[in-house]
């Protein structure tokens, strides 16, 4: 990457559904234009800046995501890990999440997900938990996101850092 | 200054922009600059788009055109894609 160069990037995030059923659930793409930095496995994107700067105390608005969450990178994600996961199953999820960021709250990295729910599908490239609760981690405080429980959240697997068997319900 | 209008609707293509101009920075007025869509142009202002969710701009700016101190247009050579 090159320092003060435009970038397109395309890129999947986690998203939650409050309807009761599920139908047709589709990974959510997104693009995004902007300056581009990366910090260890985080991609930062600049979409406004004080002009002619690249420090991070100049930025006014940009996204931070997951450097896997690059639609172009997710053929290097091992899914093997995933294999042993079943419909029914209680699971925890702890993921990594793509964030808007502004002036009043810069961030260098995306903050960390943690989410219990069922598995009520099991697609290639994201899961779908049923009566998900899912807590922010990181940064602190550790806050519920979203406010309101959702009946459903569908979770990219290239996101996904950690997934844990709680339950093998019958 | 006028700045002519750029935004062809008849374009299927995005047009994508660089623009540098008068921002309220840190309790100053400072020159910023961004990068994106142009997605509306009116008499007194633009939008431009920098991000998109399923092709619906999620996040956008609307910038007076008194405050644009200038506007390039950018070929998709110029822009890296990741």
């Amino acid at each position: 990457m090159e320092m003060g160069k435009i970038y397109n990037i395309k890129y999947v995030d986690a998203y939650y559904l409050y309807s009761k059923e599920v139908d047709n659930t589709k990974l959510s793409l997104h693009e995004a234009f902007g300056y581009v930095k990366k910090n260890g496995n985080n991609i930062i994107i600049t979409f406004i800046k004080k002009r002619d700067s690249d420090e991070e105390k100049d930025t006014i608005l940009g996204l931070a995501i997951p450097d896997t969450a690059l639609i172009s990178k997710e053929n290097i994600v091992n899914k093997n890990i995933f294999v042993d996961f079943k419909i029914g199953m209680s699971v925890s999820v702890k993921w990594r999440d793509p964030v808007i960021f502004d002036k009043s709250n810069l961030r260098n990295d995306c903050p960390i997900m943690y989410t219990e729910g069922i598995l009520f599908k099991i697609e290639k490239d994201y899961f779908v938990l049923k009566n998900p609760e899912t807590i922010r981690i990181y940064p602190t405080p550790i806050k519920n996101h979203p406010v309101k429980k959702p009946n459903y959240y569908i979770i990219p697997t290239s996101l996904i850092v950690d997934m844990t068997i709680l339950k093998i319900n019958k | 200054m006028t700045i002519k209008k750029i935004l062809n609707e008849n374009n299927p293509e995005n047009t994508i922009v660089h623009v540098v101009f008068y921002f309220k920075f840190n309790e100053k007025r400072e020159e910023c600059e961004c990068v994106g869509v142009l997605v509306r142009e009116d008499v007194n202002s633009i939008r431009v788009a920098f991000n998109a969710k399923k092709d619906e701009t999620v996040d956008y700016l609307d910038i007076e055109r008194s405050d644009i101190i200038n506007i390039d247009v950018l070929s998709l050579l110029n822009i890296e894609k990741l």
